[in-house]
C-alpha cells in the first residue's frame, strides 16, 4: 500500500501540466480521479486493502493479520501531502502555474529577457535619434532663414551662430551615421535572437507538456480514457500551445510594452510634461490591451463548444489547424 | 529611397515560400502526432490489457519511498510514451526551423526599416540645409515612411 500511494503521488506533481492549460474542466476530472485513488487505492494492480485478502505485492510490508487498512505512519502525511497536490483555484494562481511550467527554461527565457532589454533600448533611442537628427538640421536651416543667403554669409553666420550644432552628438554627420547604423545592426540581432529563443523555449516546453501529460494520460485507469479520448487530444494538440506560447511570447510582448510605456514615461529632458503624460496614457492602454493573453485562469472548457469562452478569439484561432 | 523595396518583397516572398512550406510540415507532424495519440486512446482497454502504457510494476518496489521518486526516470522508457515523444519532437524540430526564419525575417525588416529611415533622414536633412525643403515636409516624409 505504501508503494502504490507513493507512486500514486510521485505522479501528480507533472499532471498540473494538463491542468494549466484550461484549469476549469480538466482540473476537476483529475482532481476526481486523485481523490478517487486517494479513498480506494491504486485500483487495478493491487488488491483491496480488506483484512481477508492477502495482497501479494505488498506482503512483505503490510501482514495479513493487521487490522489497520493503511500503515499509520504514512497515511496522514501522504493523503496531506496529495491533497497539497490537487490543484485548487484557491490555493495556486494559474500564472504561478504557468511559471513552474517555464522553470526548466528559466535560463533561456532570462537570456530572451536580457535580449529583449537591449533591443527595446535600441529601438526606443531610435525616436530620440531623428529628433536630433532634425534638430541638427533645422538649426542650422532656421538660422540660413533670417540671414542673406549668398555662399560666403551662410558659411560665415553658420560657424558663427552655431559652433556646436556643426558636429551631430559631438561626431560629424558620416562617422555618426556609421555610429547609429552599427546601433541599429546590433539592435537587429538581439531582436532576432530574441524571438528566436522566446519561441524555442516556449517550443520546447509545449513538447515537454505534450509529453507529460500523454505519459499521465496514459498511467490513468481505463475509464478514464474511455470517457473522454477527444478532449485528451484536443489538449494534447492545442491547448499545449496555448500554455507554451503565454509563457513565452506573450510575456515577451508584455514586457516590451512595459518597457516602452517606462521609457515613453519618463520625463525626457526633450520632451514636455504634458507630452510624455499622453505617451504614458497610451502606453498603459496598449499595456492592458497586451495582458489579454494571460487570463488563462478566466478560460473554461470553450474548445468543444458547449459554453461561451471568455478568452479572446484570437487566442483560440491560432493554435487550430488550417 | 524606393532602391529597398525589391530586396525586403524579394525576401518576402522567399520567407513566405519557406514558411508555407515549414508550416505544411508542420500541420502533417502534427496530425502524425495525434494520430498515434488518438489510436493508443481509443485503444486503450487493449493497451491496458498488455500492460505496455505504464512502467513496469514488477519495479514498484523501487518506488517504496519518497527518495525513490527519481528511480522513475531510471526505469525504461515504456514503448507507447516513446513513440508519441518521437512525434513530439519531429513537431519540436520543425518549430526550431521556423523559430530561426521568423527571428532572422523579423530581424531583418527592422534592420531595414530603421537604415531606411537613417538614409532618408540624411538626404531629407541635406535638402533641408540646402533649402529645397522645409523641416516640416521632412517631418512629414518621416512619419509616411515609418
Amino acid at each position: 500500500m505504501t508503494s502504490g500511494i507513493a507512486w500514486a503521488s510521485a505522479r501528480w506533481p507533472t499532471t498540473p501540466s494538463i491542468a494549466a492549460s484550461s484549469p476549469a474542466a480538466p482540473s476537476a476530472i483529475l482532481a476526481a480521479v486523485a481523490r478517487r485513488r486517494l479513498h480506494s487505492g491504486p485500483v487495478l494492480r493491487q488488491a483491496p486493502p480488506p483484512p481477508a485478502s492477502p495482497t501479494p505485492s505488498s506482503a512483505p510490508a503490510a501482514p495479513p493479520a493487521d487490522p489497520v487498512p493503511q500503515p499509520p505512519s504514512s497515511s496522514p502525511q501522504e493523503k496531506k501531502k496529495l491533497a497539497s497536490l490537487i490543484p485548487t483555484k484557491e490555493t495556486t494562481s494559474s500564472i504561478r502555474k504557468l511559471l513552474e511550467l517555464a522553470r526548466p527554461e528559466r535560463q533561456t527565457i532570462i537570456w530572451a529577457i536580457g535580449l529583449l532589454i537591449v533591443s527595446s533600448t535600441i529601438s526606443m533611442s531610435v525616436p530620440l535619434t531623428i529628433g536630433k537628427l532634425i534638430d541638427f538640421f533645422a538649426s542650422s536651416d532656421s538660422v540660413r532663414a533670417l540671414l542673406p543667403s549668398t555662399r560666403r554669409t551662410r558659411a560665415l553666420t553658420h560657424r558663427a551662430l552655431c559652433p556646436t550644432q556643426e558636429r551631430f552628438l559631438g561626431l560629424s554627420f558620416p562617422v555618426a551615421a556609421a555610429v547609429l547604423t552599427s546601433f541599429f545592426i546590433l539592435g537587429a540581432a538581439c531582436n532576432a535572437a530574441r524571438a528566436y529563443l522566446m519561441r524555442l523555449s516556449g517550443q520546447r516546453i509545449i513538447a515537454r507538456v505534450r509529453k507529460d501529460a500523454y505519459r499521465n494520460v496514459l498511467r490513468q485507469e481505463v475509464e478514464f480514457a474511455d470517457k473522454g479520448a477527444g478532449d485528451i487530444l484536443s489538449r494534447l494538440g492545442s491547448d499545449t500551445t496555448i500554455v507554451g506560447e503565454s509563457v513565452t511570447n506573450n510575456l515577451s510582448d508584455g514586457l516590451r510594452a512595459l518597457i516602452s510605456a517606462i521609457v515613453g514615461g519618463a520625463p525626457s529632458p526633450c520632451a514636455r510634461k504634458s507630452l510624455s503624460f499622453t505617451r504614458l496614457i497610451a502606453d498603459s492602454c496598449f499595456l492592458c490591451s497586451r495582458r489579454d493573453g494571460l487570463h488563462l485562469d478566466e478560460a473554461d472548457d470553450g474548445h468543444a463548444g458547449r459554453r461561451p469562452t471568455r478568452l479572446p478569439r484570437r487566442r483560440l484561432l491560432r493554435p487550430l489547424p488550417a | 529611397m524606393l532602391a529597398v523595396v525589391p530586396p525586403v518583397s524579394l525576401g518576402a516572398v522567399f520567407y513566405g515560400r519557406y514558411l508555407r512550406n515549414l508550416s505544411k510540415q508542420t500541420q502533417d507532424a502534427l496530425g502524425d502526432m495525434t494520430k498515434v495519440a488518438e489510436e493508443k486512446l481509443s485503444a486503450f482497454r487493449t493497451l491496458t490489457a498488455f500492460n505496455s502504457q505504464c512502467v513496469p510494476f514488477c519495479r514498484l518496489d523501487l518506488l517504496s519511498s519518497r527518495s525513490n521518486v527519481f528511480a522513475l526516470a531510471a526505469l525504461p522508457r515504456p514503448m507507447e510514451v516513446a513513440s508519441f515523444s518521437q512525434k513530439v519532437d519531429v513537431v519540436l524540430n520543425l518549430a526550431r526551423k521556423e523559430a530561426m526564419a521568423s527571428g532572422i525575417f523579423f530581424g531583418g525588416t527592422g534592420l531595414t526599416g530603421n537604415l531606411t529611415m537613417l538614409c532618408l533622414l540624411g538626404y531629407g536633412g541635406h535638402l533641408v540645409s540646402l533649402g529645397e525643403i522645409s523641416v516640416g515636409s521632412l517631418t512629414s516624409l518621416l512619419i509616411y515612411t515609418g
